[in-house]
């Protein structure tokens, strides 16, 4: 409660009454001014504002490594983002960033931007970003850095893209291997995501023009795993336009929900023909580049972080993952979150993020 | 390494929670409210809201499950399918009558242009594999040169 509401709270009744109409008074003019800022767009967060370096570029490919005073010496941590929505995820808004926690505890960190695919893109397939792009990428980063190898940290089709790199390449200098909320057995994904075994699905009907599956394509079959979530957040929204906090976190995080970038048409293909029908993790059906490759040869650390309460990528389609992979050294993080809970908010930067932080240092 | 042990059982804990409790389907929802702070409720904790907040909640909980569920129907989505097929076919049949009529004018229509967009892409992608060509063959010695490593 506020100092008005505690006043109002003890008081006479005609100094209640004053003081709920002053809290009422205060609270609509700052709705107003937060719902004209809304409207006009002049609220938008500083989104993605950690300093950072590009220190390597190829094609529409940036790698990022954030300004740090405070690096601990240990190896270098890369981030990986998915190919579907913008990475700035990771370093959401100021004071609720997973980059500067990581910076905070000392780490070396690299982020790969993927940026967005146009029709130049559209024959980007699984080969491209994990026999090329990733390969190159970590051999800077170790160079870069300094180190003799890195932990690699994937968070959903980033997931699924280090994945297939590490099992792809025994040989990768990689300390560890972590990945975030990354789908492994597809018949346990929303249907609307699946298309899988059985299915009339025809991948060809997602792409368009440019050979891309556009982001509203993607925005769209998100969104239908929740319709009304959208519209029960506008309402939560106008309910709590008075609430500075409240409008600034709904603004950071409804941009990055509604940012969703195309996506690579011939890896889209492959992603449905390999992962999604064939149910390739699972079944051990995994090929790249033309060579069989197996989860079973990744030999490095292996950390398996995923939320229970994931509704994009259920606990189920991920929980399958540490049983797939060669190492001995395999852990399950299971996290009281959803997709994006997981590394952000207030919890996860306390508890969670902390949490898989201590199994890297520790590696 | 203690301090480890612990946060992983609080994890655990926590975790064993998150199993019991209904899986939240507005999860986007709920990270605004934990990122906003305490003083903000997070989505479906009870407050004193307004009437139209509190009849909005009584009908988005209700119809809620109803459209997930229809909406994962494997009919329904067969259609939605379909319909991205006809919407294609019927943009397809308009761009032709369009490009026809613009052609009459001499006129460039939206498919030329696609055209030269496709052209200027598969011009990149060649662009793209030159450069990796260039920087494989930077990267490696010239063969004589390494002849004459050996030779010395």
């Amino acid at each position: 409660m506020t100092a008005t509401e505690n006043a109002q709270a003890e008081g006479q009744p005609i100094d209640r009454f004053v003081g709920f109409l002053r809290t009422q008074t205060e609270r609509n003019v700052r709705s107003v001014r937060n719902g004209l800022r809304h409207y006009a767009r002049l609220d938008r967060p500083p989104i993605s504002s950690t300093a950072k370096d590009t220190v390597w570029q190829r094609d529409k490919v940036r790698l990022w490594r954030y300004r740090s005073e405070n690096r601990n010496g240990g190896p270098p941590l890369l981030l990986v983002h998915s190919l579907v929505n913008r990475s700035y995820i990771f370093d959401l808004v100021p004071g609720n960033s997973m980059v500067e926690v990581l910076l905070a505890r000392g780490q070396d960190v690299y982020l790969v931007e993927w940026g967005v695919p146009d029709a130049a893109d559209a024959e980007n397939s699984f080969e491209t970003y994990c026999d090329d792009y990733l390969p190159e990428i970590v051999q800077f980063v170790v160079k870069n850095s300094g180190a003799e190898d890195l932990n690699l940290l994937g968070y959903c089709f980033g997931g699924i893209l280090t994945l297939l790199y590490a099992a792809g390449h025994p040989d990768a200098p990689l300390r560890s291997l972590t990945t975030l909320a990354t789908p492994t057995d597809m018949t346990q994904m929303p249907p609307q995501l699946r298309g899988g075994p059985g299915s009339s699905f025809d991948p060809a009907l997602m792409i368009d023009d440019t050979g891309n599956v556009p982001g509203t394509t993607i925005g769209n079959a998100i969104r239908s795993l929740d319709p009304t979530a959208e519209y029960a957040a506008r309402a939560n929204l106008l309910a709590n336009l008075w609430n500075d906090d409240y409008v600034a976190a709904h603004n950071a995080i409804t941009i990055w929900g509604n940012d969703q970038i195309p996506f690579a048409g011939a890896t889209f293909a492959q992603m449905v023909e390999m992962l999604n029908r064939d149910n390739g993790f699972m079944t051990d059906q995994l090929s790249l580049g033309g060579r069989r490759i197996s989860l079973s040869d990744i030999t490095v650390p292996f950390l398996n972080v995923f939320g229970a309460k994931d509704h994009i990528v259920p606990a189920a389609a991920t929980r399958p993952l540490s049983t797939l992979i060669g190492s001995d050294d395999v852990t399950d993080l299971e996290l009281p979150a959803g997709h994006v809970g997981l590394f952000i908010g207030r919890r996860a930067h306390q508890v969670g993020v902390p949490a898989m932080l201590d199994w890297i240092e520790a590696q | 390494m203690a301090n480890h042990v612990e946060r992983m059982a609080v994890l655990h804990t926590l975790s064993c929670r998150g199993r019991d409790s209904a899986i939240d389907r507005t999860s986007v929802t709920n990270v605004i409210g934990r990122l906003a702070g305490s003083t903000t409720p997070a989505y479906g904790q009870k407050m004193s809201q307004p009437l139209w907040k509190r009849v909005f909640d009584t009908v988005e909980r209700g119809s809620g499950p109803v459209l997930t569920r229809t909406l994962s129907n494997p009919d329904v989505l067969e259609m939605m399918t379909l319909a991205v097929a006809v919407r294609r076919r019927a943009e397809s049949d308009l761009a032709g009558l369009a490009r026809r009529g613009l052609h009459l004018f001499n006129l460039p229509a939206g498919t030329d242009i696609s055209k030269v967009s496709h052209q200027v892409a598969g011009l990149e992608r060649e662009i793209r594999q030159l450069n990796r060509r260039i920087a494989e063959l930077q990267s490696t010695p010239p063969k004589h040169e390494a002849k004459e490593e050996t030779e010395s």
